[in-house]
């Protein structure tokens, strides 16, 4: 097959779209700002719901080259670019939740030594709940990440120039550790950075939780994008229906993960009805929040599901991105209800939530392209990337 | 393996690529092979286990004789632990049952194309294992020949009717939706292989069952498109369910109030332990067959090494739900949380929880290293080891969370009674029993499958 595309440099955002870009960013900094004097407490609720959402996407980038390198996985190579440069805003992530650290006062009850001291169950907590352990294990996690991040993917580069098999290889034995501390990373984080917003209620499977949110709004951003660069033909031939359609059918077995996850820990505390367990959803079912909690399921599971039950809907770009801005919808909703409930018994929703999401998805694209016209746009000397133009579904 | 510089990047692939069948074969020597080991006599070794499985199943039958008539009081359990061994052997059997499904089923949505080579024999396996933990349930009942009471149909017994409220109702549709599911997925994919035996084999009795069995399969075109359809929506529906069983088993737990049961992990953990434990027995039955069968070029060691790792990522998910489970009970201040993962860890049933933990943390790091995942015999040493902590699993979380009761005057200890043993053993008879059948007179690797990756290494866009 000939290269029918050019595979060196190319710049893919317009000056203009890059203006617009930072112009929401400016929009959301200065949202950011202002709020800290009027609202800090809504603010610090906003920038970590950004923040995780943000670390996720980056996060979720490299969990997806990771997986694909353990399986010894072929088709994927000629989609790989995104997911890499996808992880570019991980770093990013960081940097919000550092912020949160800082901030760590107004969002979380057991920072505060005298509330610890006076209740029981937190008093045994201490040990585990404090700002210090808590900022060490969030660089212990960024570290882990980014550092064994950063080595696949050079491996991933330098074989752009060289085409040695062996970058393969080693990328294999990397993703596997990548794969195996940073899941438990993953599921530690969420306990961390969201659980312990209501440091009284538990749940273990939280991080799971967590992680099949993780993963569908990844999916979701990658197809929006990958639908995007195609249709500016960025990869000319080489992206076909075919690709679409794994990644369709990952978007519709992950959303319909996330559905299951979310049943068993609602089911399973509604049904045994432990009132420490209880507590969380009984916040959660007053007034608006119960609608909100309707349209979570709806964002994440069944639209996406009743969208993405038919072949064609998989293969077609557009049904694609409709399905996936559900999915990113709900990955949002879905932040919300965990994060917002701890501190508001009404929502909150206006100027600050929407100026503060576009200002991070802004920064997310303008880091994300910048990243991807950096190199290839797809690997083209990966030993499977015949394998991966050859796919046929 | 490793290739140094520039190369060609088809012969790359074939560097990274394995074949999945090994010997050069033809597509006639693979069905010769396959169908081979039915047209001969069975070997000595072969009549060698298949007695062993039919003593154990006689004794488990005995057991079984013996505990209907006389009652469950034979059983070990008393009015604090209420639940132990078989439901124990329940969990353990559904767990087996696993892997055969979410080989046909799930790796087959994957495009996995190892799978082909043991699928049937994991498919049946499933089959055998859910009717072993069938009989456990059943054998509960006491009264096991009312066990129909358990299917909601009209009837005149007043207001007797199913508790749909209870997670051992929905355990009744549940598994015996898996069980049929199971059963047609295996048959329909029987089916090309069935008419290739009816159309080898001489003997007119063994015709006209096989031609009865093959359903009139021609062979052509036509005919294999609607069985490819077919094939992929049964694989679509039995995908749910393989999650779906264990997720409702773990419900007969978690739905109740009890420390060490009730925890929201407990479905996803059921699962991937299900995974884990299936996983072990099918390398533990595969590398029998392999070596007992001579289907060594079928059954190679790209597929064992594909299967350890799969374990690697189940025993990690099993792990760190036993790490999250314990982090959790203290992390929540409960008292009896507490209490139960220190009694676990330190009480009477200590030794149980230790093998489980050792078992199951560590033997999976074994097969992080590429010697030991392609040396044969380890593998099968460890997946043994995998079997039984599998098993000591399943009785530490039940056993050690209900000998300790919230009114320690109630307080108990259990021992499995010579008739609870004897069932056990029994089971692992009916498994065996129907699993020699099985490979005696059923094509145990799916020809028709296995013939499609003949030449898999060179079929991917590279040179061939």
């Amino acid at each position: 097959m000939d290269l029918n595309v050019n595979l060196d440099k190319k710049p893919v955002l317009s000056e203009n779209v890059e203006k617009w870009l930072m112009g929401f960013i400016f929009v959301g900094l200065v949202i950011l700002v202002g709020g800290l004097f009027l609202t800090p407490e809504r603010i610090w609720s906003n920038i970590l719901l950004n923040g995780i959402f943000l670390t996720a996407l980056g996060f979720c980038g490299i969990m997806f080259v990771a997986i694909h390198y353990v399986a010894n996985s072929g088709w994927d190579v000629v989609i790989r670019r995104v997911p890499e440069a996808m992880f570019k805003i991980l770093p990013f992530g960081f940097a919000f939740m550092i912020a949160i650290a800082i901030g760590v006062g107004y969002l979380y009850e057991w920072s505060h030594p005298e509330v610890m001291q006076n209740d029981l169950l937190l008093k045994g907590k201490i040990a585990w709940l404090n700002p210090t352990a808590f900022s060490i294990r969030m660089v212990l996690y960024f570290v882990f990440w980014i550092i064994v991040g950063k080595k696949i993917i050079s491996h991933s580069l330098k074989q752009d120039k060289t085409g040695d098999v062996r970058h393969s290889v080693l990328n294999q034995r990397w993703s596997a550790f990548f794969l195996y501390i940073g899941g438990i990373f993953f599921v530690g984080s969420s306990f961390d950075w969201i659980m312990s917003l209501e440091p009284h209620w538990f749940s273990t499977i939280f991080g799971m939780y967590n992680f099949s949110g993780m993963f569908t709004s990844g999916l979701a951003v990658m197809i929006i994008l990958l639908v995007y660069l195609r249709k500016r033909g960025i990869f000319g031939k080489f992206l076909k229906d075919d690709h679409l359609f794994e990644l369709g059918r990952y978007l519709f077995a992950f959303t319909t993960f996330w559905g299951y996850i979310w049943f068993c820990q609602h089911m399973l505390i509604w049904y045994a009805n432990i009132p420490e367990e209880t507590v969380y959803y009984i916040k959660r079912n007053i007034g608006v929040y119960t609608s909100l909690m309707v349209l979570n399921v709806c964002l994440n599971w069944v639209f996406p599901f009743v969208i993405l039950l038919f072949k064609k809907t998989k293969r077609d770009g557009k049904f694609l991105v409709i399905a996936s801005l559900f999915v990113i919808a709900g990955r949002w909703t879905d932040l919300y209800l965990m994060i917002f409930p701890s501190k508001y018994k009404t929502p909150v929703f206006g100027v600050i939530e929407i100026g503060m999401f576009l200002g991070a998805i802004a920064l997310f694209l303008l880091i994300f392209f910048k990243a991807f016209s950096k190199s290839a746009p797809i690997p083209k000397k990966d030993p499977f990337l015949e394998e991966s133009k050859a796919l046929h579904t | 393996m490793l290739v140094k510089g520039k190369k060609n990047m088809a012969e790359n692939i074939i560097t990274i690529r394995e074949n999945l069948v090994g010997g050069n074969k033809t597509l006639s020597k693979v069905t010769d092979d396959v169908l081979g080991v039915m047209e001969r006599k069975p070997t000595k070794l072969w009549w060698f286990g298949f007695i062993i499985a039919l003593t154990a199943l006689g004794t488990g039958f005995i057991a079984v004789v013996y505990q209907v008539r006389t009652g469950i009081g034979t059983w070990g359990l008393n009015k604090t632990v209420g639940w132990a061994f078989d439901i124990t052997n329940f969990v353990f059997w559904v767990g087996i049952g696993h892997a055969g499904t979410l080989i046909s089923a799930i790796l087959f949505l994957f495009r996995q194309k190892w799978r082909t080579s043991i699928n049937r024999s994991a498919e049946a396996m499933t089959i055998f294992a859910v009717m072993c933990a069938g009989i456990f349930p059943l054998i509960h009942m006491g009264r096991p020949w009312l066990a129909h009471w358990a299917l909601p149909y009209p009837n005149f017994r007043g207001p007797l009717w199913v508790n749909f409220r209870s997670p051992l109702a929905w355990d009744v549709f549940a598994i015996s939706t898996y069980l049929i599911i199971s059963a047609v997925f295996w048959y329909i994919g029987m089916i090309p292989d069935l008419a290739t035996v009816r159309d080898r084999v001489t003997n007119k009795f063994k015709k006209f069952i096989f031609n009865f069995l093959s359903l009139g399969w021609d062979g052509s075109s036509r005919t294999w498109h609607r069985y490819e359809t077919v094939y992929g929506l049964l694989a679509g529906l039995a995908t749910p369910l393989v999650v779906s069983v264990h997720t409702i088993v773990s419900f007969d737990f978690a739905t109740s109030s009890i420390p060490g049961w009730h925890t929201t992990t407990f479905p996803p953990y059921f699962v991937s332990g299900a995974v884990f434990s299936g996983f072990a027995m099918v390398l533990t039955l595969m590398l029998i067959a392999r070596k007992t069968l001579k289907l060594e070029d079928y059954i190679t060691r790209k597929h064992v090494d594909n299967m350890t790792k799969v374990i690697i990522l189940t025993g990690g998910i099993v792990t760190l739900s036993y790490a999250t489970e314990f982090f959790m009970a203290w992390y929540s201040g409960n008292g009896y949380e507490q209490f139960v993962f220190i009694n676990r860890a330190l009480g009477p049933f200590a030794w149980a929880y230790w093998i489980m933990l050792s078992i199951n943390l560590i033997v999976p790091q074994f097969f992080w290293f590429k010697k030991l995942r392609r040396n044969l015999i380890i593998v099968f040493i460890l997946s043994l080891f995998i079997n039984v902590g599998m098993w000591f699993e399943r009785f530490v979380i039940i056993v050690t969370s209900l000998h300790r009761d919230f009114l320690p005057s109630s307080w108990a200890m259990y021992k499995p009674s010579i008739i609870e043993i004897g069932t056990l053993v029994g089971s692992f008879g009916l498994f065996f029993t129907l699993f020699l059948l099985f490979i005696r007179f059923m094509p145990m690797i799916s020809i028709g499958e296995i013939k499609s990756v003949l030449h898999y290494k060179g079929s991917h866009g590279g040179k061939k």
